[in-house]
């Protein structure tokens, strides 16, 4: 078994995959605990997790994917 | 051997999904709660992330720039897709149809690595990750104009293929190189835990038996 941190969004229960740091903005991609397709990417603002800004800042997260070696 | 259809439409519409969902909502609070999941479950949330995410993305109309940075980065060539092109998907998996062109995968040919109706959605998954690597890599000119514009040193895609299939040669057969994909992908999802990782995954045996157990 493997500990991970969950956040509730619309009532579903998101697994916190990967914590990336950019700049000074965190971004979290998450996964549904009970859909494995059910994915997205949010940000860490104080202590609230809120959604992306743009298409752009989208385009940055999954960027970051790629250039942090996640594979 | 199963027959396997090219399932591009599938990668791109979850990501258009995760895309929407990133974009919309409300803010929530960050509460820190924590549950324990299944350990495969996890690897197979992650690779699902890393295919859509990768996949669609390389494939995308930002696909020039987003490959020339991967390069950069030596992150992602060399690693899983062309790994994965090279050892599982081009020389013993597949079957092209000459008269309709569909691909067939051959699941057995994966090996150990296969034991369940999600480890083949997993494959091919991932063979649509490759063919869209391969895609974009078989034209030879535009590799050979990213790399140009980068400072890797390589005067050729020859010579850069040349020196990623020595890095990686190690690789004996497909279930080796899936077994440490899936470590891979397990470790990079926690590198702080890296080392305990590696021994729980020791202690399971997953580590020498080809990735069966896990």
């Amino acid at each position: 078994m493997k500990d991970v941190e969950i956040v509730e969004i619309n009532n579903n229960n998101y697994v916190i995959l990967k914590e990336v740091k950019h700049k000074d903005t965190s971004y979290l991609y998450l996964s549904n605990l009970e859909d494995e397709e059910d994915t997205m990417i949010r940000k860490i603002k104080g202590d609230s997790i809120i959604p992306l800004a743009s298409e752009e800042e989208f385009e940055i997260a999954c960027n970051l994917l790629i250039k942090e070696g996640l594979i | 051997m199963d027959k396997y259809v090219y399932e591009k439409p599938a990668d791109e519409r979850l990501y258009e999904e995760m895309r929407r969902k990133s974009l919309q909502g409300e803010p929530v609070k960050r509460q820190k709660k924590r549950v324990k999941i299944d350990k495969k479950k996890f690897i197979r949330s992650m690779a699902v992330l890393v295919t859509v995410t990768v996949g669609v993305t390389l494939a995308g109309n930002q696909v020039y720039n987003n490959m020339s940075q991967a390069i950069q980065e030596n992150a992602l060539y060399g690693t899983l897709l062309d790994q994965y092109m090279e050892d599982v998907f081009y020389p013993a998996t597949h079957h092209v149809d000459g008269t309709t062109n569909e691909i067939y995968l051959d699941y057995e040919a994966l090996g150990d690595y296969i034991d369940s109706e999600a480890d083949k959605k997993l494959a091919v998954s991932l063979t649509n990750s490759a063919i869209e690597a391969q895609n974009f890599t078989d034209d030879e000119d535009q590799m050979n104009r990213v790399l140009q514009e980068t400072e890797l040193g390589y005067d050729s895609y020859d010579q850069f293929l040349q020196n990623q299939k020595e890095k990686y040669s190690g690789y004996e057969d497909h279930s080796k190189f899936l077994k440490n994909t899936k470590t891979r992908l397990m470790n990079s999802a926690n590198s702080n835990e890296l080392d305990d990782m590696h021994e729980e995954l020791s202690e399971e045996n997953v580590l020498e038996d080809g990735g069966k157990n896990l």
